[in-house]
């Protein structure tokens, strides 16, 4: 190095770096009863490595303002203390251990005590040595370091004196709340003492981690936790996650878009309510208390990192569902069936991705259809002929002509619908399973009797009116009588005739729709009713100006009752028929000069 | 019930449906609602909305109706809509235009003067015409009038209507890189690369295409800049089929270097084809026709809508191959007759699957 040239060493601004995480990095000053948790359970983790049948213990005292965390873990000697407490960002979990089992990975939990207190004091004996030592560390970035008289047992106490804000952190009932929400999985006793009294918290062992646990037990503390009373719960479990955990149903219909609460905790460590990207979608109808080993948090220590190990246990997770729901259908029909009204959208999401499931559940799943909610079991009991639509449009259409018909139509317009039928189509070739528009509808009607040209030259006269409309005429027999003429148009017939009236228009994207009719030669037809006794009068009507008005007339009828939209041209064909119609009617009735 | 009602039980069902194709399904229902009562006010927001969501899809079939739609009530009911309401939509619907390969050019050339008038008339600078004009020519591989349009753009002040700076940035750096300018790329990159400049598909975008651009030139980088992909991708639970492009590319690296999830992304990238728009199907086709040339056999889960799902989930991929090809070589051939290119988009594809 130039003689010229001086190094120097970067300052950090304590006082800013405390800002930095209590308004950045931690999203609530809770969190230092998280990290004190955190320290504690790592110490005792290192003395088990070397003591495996050694008891860990956490007692936490409170004195006013004053509140001390004394584990009886491994401890720290003076060299661990300068090097570990006083240098920011520097862990002390070392080595296999550190990467396996210890909570605490980046060093900077300690800091988040001065968030809620001026100073920590720490006071410790470590394992390996016959002294103890106080380490004192201030908000503006000062320590301490001090040989004291040896503690009567080796551990660490971690003395702090509440910020006058910060009070009511300090007071036993809320830090009982805190520790019980960031620590109820810790397998380690925990001791509430105040005025002499000793209030054991936590015993280690945590009903959903507990395989003796019977599901009574695990649903009663799903309502304790999530204060509500699940339909049913089953266990979870990932090896590559090394993951435990049970997974609860709601009882209720959820909205898909709704934040999905869960408890996510890390080496027995809460770490989260959200399981972003570690749960499947189709599970949105389960609250989860998960425990994981093997995934990673983020540096804030409040979401899981999406790597490989976790996408990994996704899968894993995604087949103890299909397990839980193929167990179930041997075992509790009643709880499935419950499940599936409930969360049928969910479990149809799942099927049609999953050919297993789709067959096992095939009869359980609900379709809407023209005649209400129906099972696709009940469905394929009931009719021989199965009709589905994947469009809207057209469902809602065919909906009102097939009643009549006594044809069962299934809505598949939405999502999974449409290739959960397609799939269930392919997989079952003994059933009639046919794809309907509202033309076939039409093709079914019976055919109109023809004894003269008298069909043809009506249709023909009524196809020149019609043409201006985008529609064509047709003439069937069908019931009821007393209905003039239908009105069908499939969704791509549709969809041209909008086009069609669009293109008139002088933007410049009216020339280009044409690009964006689906088919050619698909458009609307106006069906009449030869039953109809008003069609049959209508066919013979000679009178041209009559004919025009009174096709205009039946044409915009069958539009309101298809509820249809009526476009600003249609409506004036109609003004002007009905127009024409009070001209000629009050003719009769003029006086006569 | 009364319509406005109905209209409103419509739009929160949208709300709490996932996928955006089911969105526009109901939104067309509820628009229907609107045009059977004459309501133009629910007819244009409805259609707005309906835009929207389509965006979010590899598809534009709803749009472009409902968009001349809006520009007609608009038109007709002079004073009674802001254009400024739709005029963002406009530039969605001018790149539209041009990915569809049956409009004409001097049908797309009238949709770019008409929007740059709106543009004018409503007091905006040209850069969002300069914006879209500049993705204009990428699509024609005319790489100077692309930086033409570019440089043009900067001239001009930003406003609410032109393009996020990522995707400006994006812009820029892609062009470098396509012209094989490839550390002046990566420099010009640096305020995505650092996430400084983001949006909804930034950086993810500009990590894809690097990954894929650096990958072909044997370039170690490529990895880098895949596995930050791949966490853009992960951190942003789902993208939707908008990405498609960068998706394919993404894919064909994966392909390349055996990742375990590639067939899982390429299942799901294969739906999004389903009435996707022209030029989402030529990329598709066309990458993944490069990748299946050498064939073998696939378990793979895809949607029964797809004219080549087998039911028993057994693919060969030789075959799926020859249908890609044939799809990539047809529209490559629609387009260069479209954009005058004499086989450019033809030869791309020859390239590709050499």
């Amino acid at each position: 190095m130039d003689e010229n040239q001086k190094q120097y060493q970067f300052q950090v601004n304590m006082k800013g770096m405390i800002e930095l995480l209590s308004e950045h990095i931690y999203s609530s000053p809770t969190v230092f009863i998280r990290e004190l948790l955190q320290n504690g359970m790592d110490a005792v983790t290192m003395r088990k490595g070397i003591d495996s049948s050694f008891q860990g213990r956490i007692d936490v005292t409170f004195d006013g303002d004053q509140m001390t965390f004394q584990d009886n873990g491994i401890g720290l000697t003076q060299d661990d203390v300068h090097q570990f407490l006083s240098v920011i960002g520097q862990s002390s979990k070392r080595g296999d251990l550190a990467d396996k089992d210890l909570i605490g990975k980046f060093g900077i939990g300690l800091l988040s005590c001065l968030v809620v207190s001026e100073a920590i004091v720490v006071e410790t004996r470590s394992l390996y040595k016959e002294e103890s030592v106080r380490w004192t560390g201030r908000a503006d970035g000062t320590y301490e370091v001090e040989i004291i008289d040896l503690l009567p047992e080796v551990g660490t106490k971690v003395i702090l004196k509440a910020k006058r804000s910060w009070r009511t952190l300090f007071r036993k009932e809320d830090v009982k709340e805190n520790i019980l929400f960031y620590g109820s999985a810790l397998p380690i006793a925990v001791n509430l003492i105040e005025n002499g009294e000793t209030e054991q918290l936590l015993n280690g062992n945590p009903v959903w981690l507990d395989p003796e646990s019977t599901k009574e037990d695990l649903l009663a503390y799903g309502k304790e936790v999530f204060k509500t009373r699940f339909l049913d719960v089953f266990r979870l479990e990932s090896e590559a996650g090394e993951l435990q955990g049970v997974a609860f149903i709601i009882p209720n219909k959820v909205n898909t878009t709704a934040t999905k609460e869960h408890k996510i905790f890390l080496k027995r460590m809460y770490l989260c309510d959200q399981a972003t990207n570690l749960l499947p979608e189709w599970t949105s109808f389960v609250r989860c208390i998960i425990n994981s080993n093997a995934l990673q948090p983020t540096a804030s220590r409040e979401s899981l990192m999406n790597n490989t190990v976790l996408q990994e246990t996704k899968k894993e997770l995604s087949d103890c569902f299909k397990n839980y729901l193929k167990t179930l259908s041997l075992t509790n029909i009643e709880v499935l069936e419950q499940i599936i009204t409930i969360h049928h959208m969910f479990i149809k999401s799942l099927a049609a991705s999953d050919t297993e499931i789709m067959n096992l559940f095939e009869d359980y799943l609900p379709f809407e259809t023209n005649q209400g909610m129906m099972s696709f079991g009940l469905i394929k009991e009931s009719y021989k002929n199965i009709y589905y639509t994947p469009s809207l449009d057209d469902y809602r259409q065919i909906r009102r002509i097939a009643g009549s018909q006594k044809k069962l139509v299934i809505n598949a317009a939405y999502s999974y619908e449409t290739d959960l039928i397609d799939k269930i189509k392919r997989q079952r070739p003994d059933l009639s399973i046919e794809k309907i528009a509202p033309n076939d509808i039409l093709q079914e009607f019976e055919a109109a009797i023809v004894k003269d040209d008298t069909i043809d030259e009506f249709v023909t006269r009524a196809n020149a009116i019609l043409k201006k409309h985008y529609c064509k005429a047709e003439v069937k027999r069908f019931e009821p009588k007393d209905t003039t003429a239908i009105y069908i148009a499939n969704e791509d017939a549709l969809s041209s005739k909008n086009i069609q009236s669009l293109s008139t228009s002088s933007n410049p994207f009216a020339s280009t729709l044409k690009h964006f009719k689906k088919q050619e030669e698909v458009i609307p037809t106006l069906c009449f009713n030869q039953q109809n006794e008003l069609i049959e009068k209508v066919m013979v009507i000679d009178d041209k100006e009559l004919f025009e008005a009174l096709i205009n007339v039946l044409y915009v009828q069958s539009l309101m009752l298809g509820g249809y939209t009526i476009n600003k041209r249609e409506m004036d064909t109609f003004n002007d028929a009905l127009y024409q119609f009070m001209i000629l009617g009050m003719s009769s009735f003029l006086p006569k000069f | 019930m009364n319509y406005n009602l109905e209209i409103q039980k419509i739009l929160l069902k949208v709300e709490q449906m996932e996928k955006f194709s089911d969105k526009v399904v109901a939104l067309k229902e509820a628009i229907q609602l609107a045009d059977q009562h004459n309501d133009i006010d629910w007819g244009f927001d409805l259609r707005l909305d309906l835009i929207r969501k389509e965006r979010n899809t590899s598809k534009c079939e709803e749009s472009f109706p409902a968009f001349a739609w809006i520009l007609n009530a608009s038109d007709t009911n002079a004073d009674y809509f802001d254009e400024s309401d739709f005029l963002w939509e406009y530039k969605w619907m001018f790149c539209s235009a041009y990915r569809n390969a049956s409009i004409s050019t001097e049908q797309i050339m009238q949709i770019g003067e008409d929007l740059k008038s709106r543009l004018v008339k409503n007091g905006y600078s040209l850069r969002a015409y300069y914006n879209v004009m500049t993705g204009y020519y990428l699509h024609l591989r005319d790489y100077a009038k692309a930086q033409e349009y570019i440089d043009l753009a900067d001239g001009e002040v930003i406003d609410d209507m032109t393009n996020c700076p990522a995707c400006e940035l994006d812009t820029k750096v892609e062009v470098l890189m396509d012209t094989g300018r490839v550390e002046e790329s990566l420099v010009k990159a640096k305020d995505l690369i650092s996430k400084k400049l983001t949006c909804y598909s930034m950086p993810f975008q500009t990590f894809c295409h690097f990954a894929y651009k650096l990958n072909k030139i044997g370039d170690e980088r490529a990895e880098l800049y895949f596995d930050k992909a791949l966490e853009e991708y992960y951190a942003h639970d789902s993208y939707d089929s908008s990405v498609g492009y960068s998706m394919s590319q993404l894919i064909c690296y994966m392909y390349e270097k055996k990742h375990p999830d590639t067939w899982e992304f390429f299942s799901r990238v294969c739906e999004w084809q389903i009435g996707a728009e022209d030029i989402h199907v030529y990329n598709f086709s066309k990458y993944m026709a490069s990748m299946l040339k050498d064939g073998g056999t696939q378990a793979l889960t895809l949607s029964s809508q797809l004219p080549y799902y087998r039911s028993d989930g057994i693919y060969d991929l030789f075959d799926l191959y020859t249908h890609f090809k044939q799809i990539a070589y047809s529209y490559a051939d629609q387009f260069d007759r479209r954009n005058d290119l004499k086989g450019v988009y033809r030869k791309e594809v020859d390239e590709i699957l050499q």
